[in-house]
């Protein structure tokens, strides 16, 4: 099944700000927008929820720093006790600093690896790239096609309104977002 | 610029009174204490004062960084350090008074005649008079560069002159390296030298941690505490409180890190002129003051200030900071009274009661200066930056 897109693209983050506020009061739902740099403000105004990532990191945080500290124990204290300069076998300030690294070394590299997997950026993957002006000099909105309120005619007539340099609309396949063929880059 | 209104401040009159109450109070209890506990009430009274030239000192640094750095988003609650800076000559002189009144009673090396012979350049160092040309010597820097920097600032909200901004960037600068300095030499004389067997190279950069974090939970207090009484009120967003907690949050790392590291080196090498500090303070009663002193500076603050909801809700923030500003006064009460109370008592009640004067002391001189300037720098160039802060 194919849905409609409906792209505007914004030559200033204000507009871009503006016609996603004056959006989501007519009803509309967003795909996604793309910026060529962080835009303040705009997650918040495009009603995204905020993102689960921290739980992730706290939870791959705990896990490597508990298994740090039971693998320490196990090991100086069950398995293979050592005598260090008359301290007891579970000498528990001894085993902070590498607790330390690994909830750090765990929480940070299960952050990226969440991270990486729920965007499916795969090193490699050729990006599915909606519309190159995002990576230069545009403020680009996607909205697809959800319900029975999704009208192209109205939709462009707000995004005139917050100066769209531009509006368009295609076909989305299979939910997935079009790909540019590497000839037509240059023209967007 | 736009026409800015700008908010001026004026305390509700019952807080002076009540204040002014306090301190009576204090003040009583602290003669009754100098008769007879002399020697707790004056490591009391050092206590509070330097609890109180902590937040000064403390509120120079937050200044200093925000200048340094260029940050844009603290400049609109800037005037906050700056009244909590403007308190410090007065704190300087308390702490002065103290060390000159009650130096024989604080320092056991004072009448040590242990030793028959004593190197020449310790006995210099002993002496009082070099003691407190320290002492001195360390205030005045501090208090010149609080002075200057300041002036700058007050004379920028006549003039818009941005020329005083970059010159309060220098002195920022050198400001914070001077402290560095400055600050350890204060901390070994003052509080290491009241166990004067004891060593410890990191306890100039422990107290740093400690007041550093205090005073970022009292800007954090004042701040709410102001826009609850209507002030700053278009002024303080959420955005801010969240950059306030990740402060607080990112000092209170940086105090359980260094807490953590002084332990850890004196717990590893365990020799005796290292451990006698931890022996004194982590056996008895004094062990209990230890985990709630950890427990308010560091682990509660930290686990609750993880989560953005708590950095960007001012009930929450609130609750945590005044945790902090708590867990600090124990912190200094954990370095400075076992060393004179001894290993049997927890809490001493004449080390405690000059607090009762010396903190409302601390928030009538920062009250006044509140109320002494424009409650924002109204023509720093940073303003615009701070006040769109999102």
């Amino acid at each position: 099944m194919s849905r409609q897109l409906f792209i505007a693209a914004f030559k200033h983050e204000d507009d871009l700000l503006h016609a996603v506020a004056d959006l989501r009061q007519a009803g509309y739902v967003f795909k996604d927008a793309y910026t060529p740099y962080p835009v303040h403000g705009l997650p918040e105004a495009m009603g995204i929820r905020p993102s689960r990532l921290p739980w992730v990191c706290f939870l791959c945080g705990l896990t490597g720093g508990l298994l740090a500290l039971i693998g320490q124990y196990y090991l100086s204290a069950v398995e293979w006790p050592i005598n260090v300069g008359g301290k007891p076998w579970n000498s528990s300030p001894a085993f902070i600093p590498i607790t330390f690294e690994l909830t750090v070394l765990s929480a940070g590299l299960g952050s990226l690896a969440a991270f990486l997997w729920r965007y499916k950026l795969i090193p490699g993957r050729q990006p599915p790239v909606l519309e190159t002006g995002a990576n230069d000099d545009q403020f680009v909105l996607a909205i697809p096609e959800h319900n029975a309120t999704f009208n192209p005619q109205e939709l462009k007539l707000i995004c005139n309104r917050h100066h769209a340099i531009r509006t368009e609309q295609r076909i989305e396949p299979d939910g997935q977002a079009q790909s540019i063929p590497a000839q037509q880059r240059g023209a967007a | 610029m736009t026409t800015l209104q700008l908010p001026t401040f004026a305390p509700r009159p019952g807080l002076l009174t009540r204040l002014r109450l306090l301190i009576a109070l204090g003040v009583i209890g602290t003669l009754v204490g100098l008769i007879f506990a002399p020697k707790t009430t004056l490591g009391g009274l050092l206590l509070g004062a330097c609890y109180n030239l902590g937040m000064g000192l403390g509120a120079m640094v937050i200044i200093a960084l925000s200048y340094i750095t260029k940050a844009g988003w603290s400049t609109a609650l800037r005037r906050i350090p700056e009244s909590m800076a403007a308190t410090l000559p007065l704190t300087c002189l308390i702490i002065l008074i103290v060390l000159a009144a009650g130096f024989h009673q604080l320092y056991p090396w004072f009448n040590s005649h242990e030793h028959g012979h004593v190197d020449p350049s310790l006995a210099l160092w002993r002496k009082p008079a070099f003691f407190l040309a320290r002492a001195a010597g360390c205030m005045i820097i501090w208090l010149l560069f609080t002075h200057a920097i300041l002036r700058n600032s007050r004379k920028q909200d006549q003039s818009g002159d941005v020329r005083l901004t970059h010159r309060n960037v220098g002195l920022s600068g050198v400001f914070l390296m001077v402290l560095a300095l400055t600050l350890s030499l204060a901390t070994f004389d003052w509080f290491m030298s009241l166990q004067p067997h004891w060593i410890s190279t990191m306890l100039g950069v422990y107290h740093f941690a400690g007041l550093f974090q205090a005073s970022i939970a009292a800007m954090i207090v004042i701040t709410i505490l102001l826009q609850r009484a209507g002030f700053l009120q278009q002024i303080v967003k959420p955005a801010h409180l969240h950059d306030l907690g990740k402060y607080l949050f990112c000092f209170t790392t940086f105090w359980g890190y260094i807490w953590y590291s002084q332990y850890m080196l004196i717990w590893y090498s365990n020799i005796p002129e290292e451990t006698s500090y931890f022996i004194l303070r982590h056996n008895g009663p004094w062990l209990a003051v230890a985990y709630v002193s950890v427990a308010l500076n560091w682990a509660i603050p930290f686990f609750g200030l993880l989560s953005s909801t708590t950095k960007r809700n001012d009930r929450l923030l609130f609750k945590l900071a005044v945790l902090v500003l708590i867990g600090h006064w124990i912190d200094l009460y954990s370095i400075i009274v076992p060393s004179m109370a001894g290993p049997s008592t927890m809490i001493d009640l004449w080390s405690v009661l000059p607090s009762l004067i010396l903190l409302p002391i601390f928030i009538l001189g920062m009250l006044r200066a509140l109320r002494g300037s424009p409650l924002m720098p109204a023509r720093d160039p940073m303003l615009v930056e701070s006040l769109h802060h999102h």
